[in-house]
């Protein structure tokens, strides 16, 4: 554990009171040690997994993904300049996202096809909804074959709920939650721990002028006057003023550009066009990067990456090339090269603590619409990548893009509960089994084999005793 | 199969036994923070776990609204640091009803603000319909008026959507970025202008509401050069009046169709876009009323004998419908003027039963947009639009913790769809849900967001600033610090527009970002002028005319902005006076400021004495309490 000297821990009270303190964002229910890191990366919109892979020249689906994407700007081609480039099983991948195959190549990256919420569900605000609170429903072990809906409205997420029920995490830890996010995402609704970090080198009162003390006491002052107020305000307050305290000793706020220093002219990190302002997802990870080598017992942290809600001009191809917008294929590069860009500063030791899911709502159609976009559909890949993933290859079932393999002759048809592959993570890197809690109504977990580590029987409760006693 | 029928639904329930070992926190000094640490149940796992708290139970057996959930779960949820005190509740007492007032239906009080709403009558009931019948008919606005109107800074606001599209969108000059944008950049501006210095407060509030509901993103091609269009002519024309009206006028203007693509909309392969948040966000909702990808007819029906919402195979006829209802925009041998266009050859003349209703094209002509027509007078006569309507003025207006059944939204439903066709429907759903007790013994259950915490600071502070662009159009800084805070004007990327739920704003990013963003905005704001451009708190302090010591300035400042009879701790107004006293020498002892260390007189933008009480002010305007509303 790292620990910052910060001034207004130490300053005026007790030395005592500093370690009293810095535990407030901490987790102190375990007595553990599992040190792992799950990143959830949320693409927003629901990105067109038939744009970031697609069946290639020799696979059975190529013919039908060709007539059911008539536009040539939004499918991709397996040759020519813009030819995909192939992963496995026939499958071949947007050129956009070639930094993510070398990962795939070093067997750090691995695909789920055709996940997705139990019910299908077409709105975003559903969908996002459903996953990021763990509370879809089900359709498995219902009696009569009906469905159990799922929640739309619950005050915490499943991460949230995976942190309350994990019984191996240290005693003490500094900053072990994070959000690079303005908000707090739906997945970690209510989850006190929860930093919310968009703008890390910014993050303090800015009084100006040259006197820094007084900035530091003020500072200091507002969290005396929020720990004294007992109120879910005053704790909100208090803990922000804590994780400011923390994100000054971590991130030095005197270059204000920190994070595009970090990534200089090198191209390591996507920078935006035209000027030097680093991409925001660029930016995301260079502070995840960085809260990683800061040493300050991080385990989960979500990220968001917005705009693939591509109803129209959606262009999987470069800018120009078939009459394509290059709107996704700008966005998939970019989204590519920073998170190859964010392994590349992983050391070994690292890779291996970190499991990062890429997710998003729902896939889109499987036809394109007349605008060269998409409407919103349902199976979509699930991308996982970590130093314990076994990469290089797929998991889960892949139906086929025939008029009889589409759901409702529509989309690519859902053939993996995306509880289960962040279940799998949650047991085999995590050690948290607690499923009935995490995923309320999910009980037919069995491992996919996506990630290394031990398997411990899952525990349902207290959806286990419903199922018996009710509906089994 | 019907699903519909043996749905069941699921809950969380969190069963949480009454802690008593949970202490007390409130007015506590600083100094104990270590002993509670200690005493603090050493595990949030006691509190969701170990209790066997958390269960699942199925629609039958004995649930709990989730709205009861929601506040337990706050209680057993902040983990491990503290657990809030359960008889602090949400927020603090209830402070007087002019803050409560001017917080939830303003941008917060300005000083004054509460004096004159006590002279509106002798008792809280007078006053608070006197404020009301007076906000819901706003009249001139001085303060607003002479910063926009006339001001050069301020070129786009009055413009025609004809003119926008050919100047803004159209303009294809030097520096055509910039030009295009620049629509965008005022209505930023203005926003600010109109939250800090408008009179019609709940006018400003309503507008950001509908903004919000009807929500366009300003940073967009298109939207960013018709935005003053559609805030003039669909948002502040209507936001009085009545939802069908506002509603068409949302449907057919060039930043929504741009937005949500519906100008693209064409048979035979419709684009489902527009359609879609049509019924999930503008009118019947998604969290209630629909119903997913069940069969239409195992949709039940509800008080009226209706489809009591709507479902997948809904949304695609609705997209039918919705076809060749786009832009004059220069397409296919269109005009190309931004105005709305029906296009015949586009449409989808066959059919569609949405809701179980069918609507039939009559084809080119005066009826033309017959479909339209009908589908709006349906779904804005719908129980579920009421309900969802006014579910949501009332999560922004009132409290998070409302649901559609709950009684009290469901008599302004009643309202809201008896008069669907009344021109004055809004401004009597307004009234029916404010001059209640609901509303005026509200207080607490709503965070503050970005917006509203700087907003209201600045406004306690009595900025008299110009908000307004460069002169060529652009920002100045401070529009980056406020837009920094995390909730931009008008630059919501989602359609959802931006949330209302506490739990999604009460993380460390927006309270910072926030306050800092109070701080930089007290010292700096540019503008044409270069007048005012900063909050002069020592004149201020000065011109109170009490002696200059701690105490003394502490309890000026606590009165000024949270009124005379504030409930603040002793605690927190010690740890205020000790911030001044830390500064010994200047104001040590509570003894009057020694005046040959600080020079009272220099009231400069960064003398001492300013910077100091700028901070100190921070610790007054930031104030837990006024992160609630």
């Amino acid at each position: 554990m790292t620990t910052f000297n910060r001034r207004g821990f130490i300053k005026g009270t007790a030395a005592g009171a500093a370690a009293g303190l810095v535990p407030g964002l901490s987790i102190a229910g375990g007595t553990g040690d599992n040190d792992q890191i799950l990143i959830y990366l949320y693409l927003r919109g629901g990105i067109d997994g038939l744009s970031i892979y697609a069946p290639g020249d020799n696979h059975p689906d190529r013919g039908f993904y060709e007539q059911i994407r008539p536009s040539p700007s939004v499918r991709l081609p397996v040759n020519g300049p813009n030819a995909m480039v192939s992963l496995a099983d026939g499958f071949g991948m947007n050129n956009a996202a070639a930094p993510l195959r070398e990962l795939w190549q070093d067997d750090d990256l691995a695909i789920v096809h055709a996940t997705g919420l139990p019910i299908v569900n077409r709105s975003h605000f559903e969908a996002q909804r459903f996953m990021e609170l763990g509370t879809p429903g089900a359709t498995v072990g219902v009696l009569n074959g009906g469905q159990i809906d799922g929640v739309r409205t619950t005050s915490t997420g499943w991460l949230t709920r995976h942190l309350a029920t994990a019984e191996n995490l240290p005693l003490d830890m500094t900053m072990p939650v994070v959000a690079t996010e303005s908000q707090v995402p739906l997945s970690l609704t209510n989850e006190p721990s929860a930093v919310t970090l968009r703008s890390p080198g910014n993050f303090d009162l800015d009084l100006g002028g040259s006197i820094q003390e007084l900035e530091e006491e003020c500072e200091e002052s507002l969290l005396n006057i929020y720990a004294s107020d007992g109120t879910d305000s005053g704790i909100a307050g208090e803990q922000a003023l804590i994780a400011q305290a923390l994100v000054e000793g971590i991130f030095d706020l005197s270059n204000k550009d920190y994070n595009l220093a970090i990534s200089p002219a090198s191209d390591r990190y996507p920078v935006q066009d035209g000027n030097n302002n680093l991409e925001p997802i660029s930016d995301k990870l260079i502070t995840l990067e960085r809260l990683i080598k800061a040493d300050i017992d991080l385990r989960i942290a979500q990220l968001d990456q917005g705009g693939w809600d591509d109803h129209a001009s959606m262009g999987s191809l470069p800018q120009g090339v078939n009459g394509s917008s290059g709107n996704f294929h700008k966005r998939m590069d970019v989204t590519a090269r920073a998170v190859a860009a964010f392994w590349g500063q992983m050391t070994n030791n690292q890779k291996n603590k970190i499991t990062l899911v890429m997710h998003s709502e729902f896939g889109r159609r499987a036809f394109n619409n007349a605008d060269n976009g998409t409407d919103h559909g349902s199976g979509n890949p699930m991308l996982v990548l970590g130093g314990n993933v076994n990469g290089g290859q797929f998991f889960g079932d892949w139906r086929g893009m025939g008029p009889d393999d589409l759901y409702r002759n529509q989309d690519i048809q859902t053939t993996t509960d995306f509880r289960r592959v962040l279940s799998e993570i949650l047991i085999r890197r995590h050690g948290n089994n607690k499923l009935g809690m995490v995923f309320p109504y999910y009980y037919n977990y069995t491992p996919m084999g996506i990630v290394n580590g031990t398997d411990i029987r899952p525990d349902y409760s207290p959806a286990d005793e419903i199922t018996i006693d009710g509906f089994e | 199969m019907l699903f519909g029928r043996t749905r069941i639904t699921l809950q969380l329930i969190v069963l949480f036994p009454v802690s008593t070992n949970q202490k007390e926190k409130t007015n506590q000094c600083p100094g104990t923070l270590e002993s509670d640490m200690n005493n603090q149940p050493n595990s949030r796992r006691n509190f969701l776990v170990a209790t066997g708290s958390v269960g699942l139970l199925a629609a039958g057996a004995a649930t709990i609204p989730l709205t009861t959930l929601a506040s337990q779960l706050h209680q057993t949820s902040l983990w491990p640091a503290r657990v809030p005190n359960p008889d602090a509740g949400r927020g603090t007492p209830l402070p007087p009803l002019g803050i409560r007032v001017y917080s939830k239906l303003g941008f917060g009080p300005r000083p004054g603000d509460l004096s004159d709403f006590n002279s509106l009558g002798g008792n809280n009931g007078q006053r608070f319909t006197a404020w009301l019948n007076d906000q819901l008919n706003p009249g001139a606005d001085p303060q607003v008026d002479s910063r926009l109107n006339g001001n050069p800074r301020y070129q786009t606001l009055d413009k025609s959507l004809t003119q926008l599209w050919n100047q803004h969108h159209r303009f294809d000059g030097d520096d055509a970025y910039r030009v295009r944008r620049r629509p965008y950049i005022e209505m930023q501006n203005a926003m600010l202008t109109r939250a800090v210095h408008s009179r019609w407060q709940l006018r400003e509030v309503l507008a950001d509401f509908w903004h919000n509901h009807f929500n366009v993103d300003g940073s967009e091609e298109v939207v960013r050069s018709v935005l003053p269009d559609y805030d003039q002519n669909v948002i502040r024309s209507d936001m009085f009046g009545n939802f069908r009206s506002m509603l068409e006028k949302v449907v057919k203007h060039a930043a929504m169709m741009y937005y949500l693509d519906n100008r693209r909309n064409s048979s035979p392969n419709p684009n489902e876009n527009y359609a879609r948040e049509l019924l999930e966000l503008h009118t019947l909702g998604a969290v209630e009323n629909y119903y997913g990808s069940i069969p239409a007819d195992d949709v039940p029906n509800n008080g009226d004998g209706e489809p009591a919402g709507y479902v997948e195979a809904d949304v695609l006829e609705a997209a039918r419908l919705l076809t060749g209802f786009g832009v004059a925009d220069g397409d296919d041998g269109a005009a190309d003027n931004g105005s709305f266009l029906f296009r015949d050859d586009w449409h989808d003349d066959q059919p569609k039963t949405i809701m179980g209703q069918t609507y039939t094209y009559p084809g080119p002509g005066p009826n033309e947009e017959q479909e339209l027509d009908e589908l709006l007078d349906y779904l804005c006569s719908h129980r579920g639009t009421a309900e969802f309507i006014c579910w949501k003025l009332a999560i922004r207006l009132i409290g998070d913790s409302f649901e559609a059944s709950d009684s009290f939204i469901q008599s302004a439903a009643n309202v809201f769809q008896n008069n669907w066709q009344n021109p004055d429907q809004l401004q009597l759903v307004y009234e029916h849900m404010l001059d209640t007790g609901t509303f005026k013994q509200a207080w607490g259950d709503k965070a503050r967001r970005p917006l509203e915490i700087i907003c209201s600071a600045l406004r306690a502070a009595d900025v008299v600033y110009d908000f307004e662009p460069t002169e060529n159009g652009t920002s100045y800084n401070f529009l980056r610090r406020v837009n920094d805070a995390g909730q931009p004007p008008f630059n919501c990327e989602p359609p959802t527009g931006y949330e209302e739920d506490r739990a999604i704003w009460k993380g460390s990013s927006p309270l910072i970002m926030s306050w800092r963003a109070v701080s930089s905005l007290l010292r700096d704001v540019d503008s044409a002028s270069g007048d005012n451009n900063y909050v002069n708190l020592g004149q201020q302090t000065n011109d109170a005319g009490i002696p200059m010591t701690p105490n003394e300035i502490t309890d000026f400042w606590l009165n000024r902005v949270l009124g005379p009879n504030h409930n603040i701790s002793t605690a927190k107004r010690n740890e205020m006076v000790a911030f001044l006293n830390t500064h010994s020498g200047d104001f040590g002892n509570n003894q009057a400021i020694d005046q040959g260390n600080i020079d009272l007189t220099d009231t400069s933008r960064n003398s001492r004495y300013q910077r100091l009480m700028r901070a100190f002010f921070l610790l007054v305007a930031l104030l837990p309490e006024r992160m609630i509303r």
